[in-house]
């Protein structure tokens, strides 16, 4: 498997979970973004065939929608805003258990932690999504950047689904 | 008869999404009982009477088999039916969770409709 054809894998990860699960449809945004406003970042690690972590990183706006897509309720309701982070959070866990089967085929396993969620600042926002391995969407108009940094292990060697 | 559910999962946003999955899918739900962790559902399955677990693995404290593996030692646990609702998508895992005993075993993400079909092939015939 390519590097390209893993990135590729990873985006079609994150956008079918987004389609899925909360009915929104990330675009490709590969111009970068402007960075107008701190992000909420969740980051999980994962080991096994191959170790490393998943970042996503979007606006408190947007995971609030999300939150409240979740939970059936608006998104200016006080309870989408209480669930936010933990929207993010599972987010991020459903999009790393897909994009590590898409990866590495059903055969592979893996150990995930915990997701956790903290603040982003706009100087790192922007740094982070120059760099050529982030990807950056645009989700109803919100930029989210998603980015898979790995330890241990290749994205290019070793079992792949296309092997 | 409705059906009383625990559900265990450290995500309080994906608790509130099976419970909601579940009244779409017209599963006659009786009391939802929620846990934050494998060590919170024991205790509940302790004091509650529960028909179905739906269970997620990675949590604090005590994972979703962890759980298991002390529900199935336990005698008055035991035959309690565990569905795990998981991003899990290893064919290896999912074949260590039959082995221990996990009865049905549903990804993320799902649509109601699974839901309603894995209690229909869990608890079908039950009541």
């Amino acid at each position: 498997m390519t590097e390209e054809a893993a990135m590729g894998f990873i985006r079609q990860s994150f956008c079918e979970v987004m389609e899925k699960q909360v009915f929104m449809v990330p675009e490709p945004c590969p111009a970068g973004i402007a960075a107008e406003e701190d992000l909420l970042a969740g980051t999980i690690s994962f080991s096994g065939r191959l170790i490393g972590s998943l970042l996503l990183a979007m606006p408190a706006t947007l995971a609030r929608e999300i939150a409240a897509n979740f939970l059936g309720v608006d998104a200016d309701d006080d309870e989408a805003d209480l669930a936010a982070p933990d929207a993010l959070k599972e987010m991020l866990n459903i999009t790393c258990g897909n994009m590590l089967t898409a990866l590495s085929g059903t055969e592979a396993v893996f150990d995930l932690t915990i997701p956790e969620v903290a603040p982003l600042a706009r100087e790192r926002v922007a740094a982070l999504a120059s760099l050529a391995e982030t990807l950056v969407f645009e989700v109803e108009g919100f930029a989210v950047l998603l980015r898979a940094d790995l330890t241990a292990g290749s994205w290019t060697r070793g079992e792949s689904r296309e092997a | 008869m409705a059906y009383n559910i625990l559900l265990v999962d450290d995500s309080e946003t994906m608790k509130t999404v099976i419970a909601k999955s579940l009244a779409m899918a017209g599963v006659d739900v009786g009391t939802i009982y929620r846990a934050g962790n494998g060590r919170e559902g024991l205790a509940l399955l302790r004091e509650s009477w529960v028909d179905i677990v739906f269970a997620d693995i990675n949590m604090p404290v005590m994972t979703g088999l962890e759980m298991v593996e002390e529900m199935k030692a336990d005698d008055s646990l035991e035959s309690i039916p565990v569905v795990v609702i998981s991003t899990e998508g290893s064919a290896a895992r999912i074949h260590q969770m039959e082995q221990m005993g996990v009865n049905g075993f549903l990804r993320k993400p799902f649509q109601p409709a699974a839901l309603k079909k894995i209690i229909d092939n869990v608890l079908g015939g039950k009541r």
